[in-house]
C-alpha cells in the first residue's frame, strides 16, 4: 500500500529533519508514529500528503509517486475552518471535487451520524467540544472515500477519558471500512492501542529506532491486557534510550 | 442583550439632545440654533437631492476603494516576493496627506465629480490595503495545508480560507473608512460644486443661516450613520462565526 524508502529531507534553513527513513505499511493496515518531540514526524507526514516535494527517496502510495491533494490529513492543529460549519468542513472535499449537492448529502449523512454529529451540522467549530472537534476533522477524511488517512497528534489536546472514547471509535472505523491509516502520536498508550505496527523514531534527523509489530491493536479489551502493558514498557524503554539522557 | 443596547442608545441620544438644546441657550449669536429651529427650516426639496449626491460620492469611492484595495492586499499578504517590493512604497507614501493631491486631481481628471471620488478613494484605499494585507498575512499556513490536502487549488485557496479569514478585516477597516471618507466628502464639496451636503453647509454658513447649517451637519451624520449600519449588517451577515 504505502512504501517509504530511504526518505531524508533538509528544510531550506538548514535544518535537518529526516536522516534515512523507511518502512512500508500494508493495505489496511495501521501504523502508529512515535518519537521525541521536533524529530520530523510531522515532516514526515507533510512529504506523504504531498505538502513538500521529496528531496531524497521515494514515497509510493499503491505503487505510485504521491500528489498533493490525493491523501486527506488531520493536521496537528488549525484543522477545521472556524469559518465554516460542521457540515460545510466535512463537505470540504467533495465541494473541491464539485460533487453534486445531492451526492455530498447522500454521502455525508451516514458519516455523520456514524460520529454522533448530525445534531449539529449548522454549529461552528468554536462552538464545539475539542472532542466533537476533532470527531468533524475525523468525519471530513471519511467524506472524501479515502484509501489512506494520515493524522497528526489528533487527540492531544483530549481529555483522557475523550481520548480513549476517539481511539475506539477510530479502531472501529479502521476496521469496518478497511482504511489505512498512519497516525503520529506522543502518547505510548495511544500507539500501542492504534498501531498493527509501531515505528519509533530517534532525535532529529530522525531515522527509525525500532519497528514493533503489535498484533491485538483495535481490540476493546487490548488495553487491560498483559500484552498491552508489555508492549507500551517495550516502547517506553526504547522511546528514553533514543532520549538519551536529555529530559 | 438587544434591549439594553436600544435603551442606552436613546438615553444616549436624550442626553445629546440635552447638551445640544442647552448651548443652544448659552451660546450667543443664535450659531447654534435650537432643534426646532433646525426642524423649521428643514426642507426635504432641497435637502433630498444633496443628500443623494453626497451618499452618491461615498459609496462608489468606498465600492472603488474596496475592490481595488482589498484583492490587491489579499494577494500581497500571501506573496512575499511581491510584497517585498510594494511594502515599501506603502510605507513611503503612507504618511503623505492625500488631500494635498487635490489641485492635481482636479487639473488632471477636471473638476467635476471624477476627480472628487478619486481623492476619496484613494485615502481610504491605503486604510483598506494595509489592513486587508496585514490579514493575510496572519492566516495560518496549517489552514492552507488542509485545504490543499482536500485537494484544493490557488484559487479554493483565496475562495475557502484566505477570503474568509480576512473578511473580518475587511469590513473593520471599511468601517475606519466611512468615517474618513464622510470627512473628505466635506472637503472635496467645498471646492468647484454646487450640489453636495458640504456645499449646503458652507453656502449656508456664507448667508449665516445656521439652522440650515445644521440640517446639512445632521445630514452629513445621519449618511455616516447609515453607512456604518449597513457594514455592521454585513458583518452579521458574513461573519456569523466570528462573533460567536
Ligand atoms: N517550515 C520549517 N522550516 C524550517 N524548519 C522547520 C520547519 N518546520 C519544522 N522545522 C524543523 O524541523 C524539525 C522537525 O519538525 P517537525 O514539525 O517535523 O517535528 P515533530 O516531530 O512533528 O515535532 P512535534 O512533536 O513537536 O510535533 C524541527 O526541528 C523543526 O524546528
Ligand atoms: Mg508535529
Amino acid at each position: 500500500m504505502i512504501r517509504v524508502q530511504n526518505l531524508k529531507f533538509t528544510y531550506p534553513e538548514g535544518v535537518e529533519a529526516l536522516g534515512d527513513i523507511s518502512f512500508s505499511v500494508k493495505k489496511g493496515e495501521s501504523c502508529a508514529i512515535i518519537g521525541p518531540s521536533g524529530c520530523g514526524k510531522t515532516t514526515l507526514l507533510y512529504l506523504i500528503a504531498g505538502l513538500l516535494p521529496i528531496q531524497d527517496g521515494v514515497i509510493q502510495v499503491n505503487g505510485t509517486t504521491t500528489t498533493r491533494g490525493n491523501i486527506p490529513m488531520i493536521l496537528q492543529d488549525y484543522g477545521l475552518f472556524p469559518w465554516k460549519t460542521v457540515w460545510e468542513n466535512v463537505a470540504m472535499g467533495l465541494i473541491l471535487k464539485h460533487s453534486p449537492h445531492a451526492e455530498i448529502k447522500q454521502r455525508l449523512e451516514p458519516i455523520l451520524e456514524e460520529l454522533g454529529l448530525t445534531p449539529f451540522t449548522n454549529f461552528y467549530p468554536s462552538q464545539l467540544s475539542g472532542g466533537q472537534r476533532q470527531r468533524v476533522a475525523i468525519a471530513r477524511v471519511l467524506a472524501m472515500n479515502p484509501s489512506l488517512i494520515l493524522m497528526d497528534e489528533p487527540f492531544s489536546s483530549l481529555d483522557a477519558m475523550t481520548r480513549e472514547h476517539l481511539q475506539q471509535l477510530l479502531a472501529n472505523i479502521w476496521k469496518r471500512h478497511n482504511i489505512t491509516f498512519i497516525i503520529v502520536t506522543h502518547s505510548i498508550e495511544e500507539a500501542t492501542f492504534l498501531g498493527k505496527k509501531i515505528l519509533v523514531l530517534t532525535q532529529r534527523p530522525a531515522r527509525i529506532q525500532a519497528e514493533v509489530e503489535n498484533l491485538h491493536a483495535g481490540d476493546p479489551a487490548y488495553r487491560s491486557s498483559k500484552a498491552f502493558f508489555e508492549i507500551s514498557s517495550r516502547l517506553r524503554e526504547t522511546l528514553f534510550a533514543t532520549q538519551g539522557v536529555q529530559e | 442583550m438587544k434591549r439594553q443596547r436600544y435603551l442606552t442608545g436613546f438615553l444616549a441620544s436624550l442626553i445629546l439632545l440635552g447638551i445640544w438644546i442647552l448651548m443652544s441657550l448659552k451660546v450667543k449669536g443664535g450659531i447654534i440654533p435650537s432643534p426646532l429651529d433646525v426642524i423649521e427650516s428643514f426642507n426635504l426639496g432641497t435637502f433630498a437631492p444633496n443628500f443623494l449626491v453626497s451618499l452618491a460620492r461615498v459609496v462608489i469611492s468606498l465600492g472603488v476603494a474596496i475592490l481595488t484595495a482589498a484583492p490587491l492586499g489579499l494577494f500581497l499578504g500571501q506573496n512575499p516576493k511581491w510584497d517585498k517590493w510594494i511594502a515599501p512604497m506603502i510605507f513611503l507614501t503612507y504618511p503623505i496627506p492625500k488631500i494635498v493631491f487635490l489641485p492635481i486631481f482636479f487639473i488632471l481628471l477636471g473638476i467635476g465629480d471624477i476627480s472628487k471620488v478619486a481623492l476619496i478613494a484613494l485615502v481610504v484605499f491605503y486604510q483598506i490595503l494595509v489592513t486587508t494585507r496585514d490579514g493575510s498575512r496572519s492566516v495560518k499556513k496549517p489552514f492552507i495545508d488542509a485545504l490543499v490536502t482536500l485537494g484544493g487549488s490557488t484559487v479554493d485557496i483565496y475562495r475557502h480560507v484566505v477570503v474568509p479569514a480576512c473578511l473580518p478585516a475587511i469590513l473593520t477597516s471599511l468601517r475606519i473608512s466611512i468615517g474618513t471618507s464622510v470627512a473628505i466628502l466635506f472637503f472635496v464639496e467645498s471646492f468647484a460644486t454646487r450640489s453636495g451636503l458640504g456645499n449646503l453647509i458652507l453656502d449656508a454658513w456664507g448667508m449665516a443661516d445656521y439652522p440650515m447649517m445644521f440640517v446639512g451637519i445632521i445630514g452629513m451624520s445621519v449618511l455616516g450613520i447609515s453607512l456604518y449600519e449597513v457594514v455592521e449588517i454585513l458583518e452579521r451577515r458574513l461573519c456569523k462565526w466570528a462573533q460567536l
